[in-house]
């Protein structure tokens, strides 16, 4: 029963004292709070110096990579935008990020995101096994998938006025667009039931040791 | 106010108050609740079956943070505890940077058991640069030039033949953000031909279940539920499928608040509309 470890106390109190906004907002859980957001902040930063320490300035000045000065340069001149009369220095680092990552991503996101996931759509309505059975559950899947594929995106044209029939497939992308939805948003509430459980496991295993 | 709209109007702490003993009773009073496991994950599982010991290193990519280690953490545990008790070797990676804080959680555990570091396992540390740092580290892992603890890397005997991404034998990418799984996807997997599996936070598991389905991901690990599966894959109960219980008792208590919710709203209705 309890533990003796001085820091599982203290993790026990941050978890306590942040819980205790759940019965109204007071000091204790804003000092929590406080301490959370100071201790992130400042890890982020103490390895972000790391990172140009170790890729950036010990490459530049231990093995005569010369060419990291202007990425190092780039990085300075971001916080020109503090400067006032200066901030336009600022645009050509910003710039040179933007590129580089729409570079990076553009054709990459193409295809992996769209060119890949629509030829994955193009499916068997009919599916056997290696048998040469019929597969009821399979086909069914492949036919919902599809089907779901095209009504989501039939909801989505509006270049044309829908009539008719294409305004029921339409109907139906709204329809299986809710139950998405409604998909992410259980998921959503599962993963925050998660993250109480895993800090009920540290109160009952990791400090009162009642588990 | 009759009882209906008092349902309508529950007190937020009331509710947080039922969720706090149905969360904690199952822990402390296990309940024993069946679990199936997904194909998912159990692709995921015989994927690294399929690894031979003799020659193959993994490479396990951490894209989390403390934030959302309860709902992740546990699957690298189990995927760690699988690659272990197989003798495969395993490299840690992180573009996150509280990443390799996550990392040493486990290789210390290791070290612990007997595990040799730079040998068995080897902890990079973090990269900064997100995509582009995936990019860079996928064409030459070398180039994050020492570990977590200050060794070279390229002197480490886990890293010893390994010049490209498609020397590890297998990559696995436990992500709650971005960077994440899109952009290994996107810059490793399609680009180069290398074949992953990743674990997901519950949250984002949706929005990444089409890559399963279009073969970009050969498995994916669903949040806390997924390493309760892998956990019982390995016949090795651990801190997930003990959590399990609780999970369950508290989507029973929010089914069971959104039922009363509606079923008080629609009686006020109709009742309103007499």
């Amino acid at each position: 029963m309890f533990s003796t470890n001085i820091w599982h106390w203290v993790m026990a109190a941050a978890i306590l004292s942040i819980f205790s906004f759940l019965y109204r907002e007071n000091a204790i859980y804003r000092l929590a709070e406080h301490i959370f957001v100071g201790a992130a902040a400042g890890h982020t930063l103490g390895m972000a110096i790391g990172n140009i320490h170790r890729f950036g300035w010990v490459p530049l000045t231990t093995k005569d990579q010369w060419t990291l000065i202007v990425p190092l340069v780039l990085g300075i001149l971001l916080y020109a935008r503090f400067i006032k009369g200066f901030a336009w220095v600022s645009r050509w680092p910003i710039a040179y990020l933007v590129g580089n990552g729409v570079g990076l991503s553009l054709y990459t996101s193409l295809q992996s995101q769209a060119v890949l996931q629509a030829r994955a759509s193009m499916i068997d309505f009919i599916v056997h096994d290696q048998a040469g059975n019929f597969l009821l559950n399979k086909s069914f899947d492949n036919f919902i998938l599809v089907f779901g594929v095209l009504a989501v995106l039939t909801y989505f044209i509006f270049s044309i006025k829908q009539s008719a029939p294409l305004k029921t497939v339409s109907h139906a992308g709204r329809w299986l667009m809710m139950v998405t939805f409604g998909v992410s948003f259980g998921n959503v509430v599962a993963g925050r039931i998660s993250l109480a459980l895993g800090r009920l496991v540290d109160l009952y295993d990791v400090w009162l040791k009642i588990m | 106010m009759n009882l209906f709209n008092k349902l309508q109007r529950i007190d937020p702490r009331i509710i947080y108050a039922l969720m706090f003993v149905a969360l904690s009773f199952p822990l402390l009073s296990p309940l024993g609740i069946p679990l199936s496991v997904s194909s998912m994950t159990r692709a995921m599982y015989e994927r690294i079956e399929a690894l031979d010991p003799a020659t193959d290193v993994v490479l396990l990519s951490f894209g989390y943070s403390p934030a959302a280690a309860a709902d992740i953490h546990p699957q690298a545990v189990a995927v760690v505890d699988h690659l272990t008790k197989r003798g495969i070797r395993w490299v840690g990676v992180s573009f996150w940077a509280e990443g390799p804080m996550m990392i040493e959680q486990i290789t210390s555990v290791l070290e612990a058991r007997g595990g040799r570091y730079g040998t068995d396992f080897a902890n990079l540390g973090f990269k900064a640069g997100a995509e582009n740092a995936i990019a860079a580290f996928a064409n030459n892992p070398l180039v994050i030039t020492t570990d977590f603890v200050g060794n070279r890397t390229a002197e480490l005997p886990i890293m010893q033949g390994i010049t490209h991404i498609r020397d590890f034998g297998y990559v696995i990418e436990f992500a709650s953000g971005d960077p994440g799984i899109p952009a290994w996807i996107r810059q490793v997997v399609d680009p180069m031909g290398v074949r992953m599996s990743a674990g997901a936070v519950t949250v984002s598991v949706p929005q990444f279940v089409p890559f399963v389905q279009s073969g970009q991901l050969d498995g994916l690990l669903a949040g806390l539920r997924g390493a309760a599966e892998y956990e019982l894959l390995l016949q090795a109960p651990g801190r997930a499928l003990a959590m399990m219980d609780a999970q369950s008792m508290g989507h029973l208590l929010i089914i069971a608040f959104i039922l009363i919710g509606n079923a008080a709203y629609l009686v006020t209705k109709f009742t309103k509309k007499d």
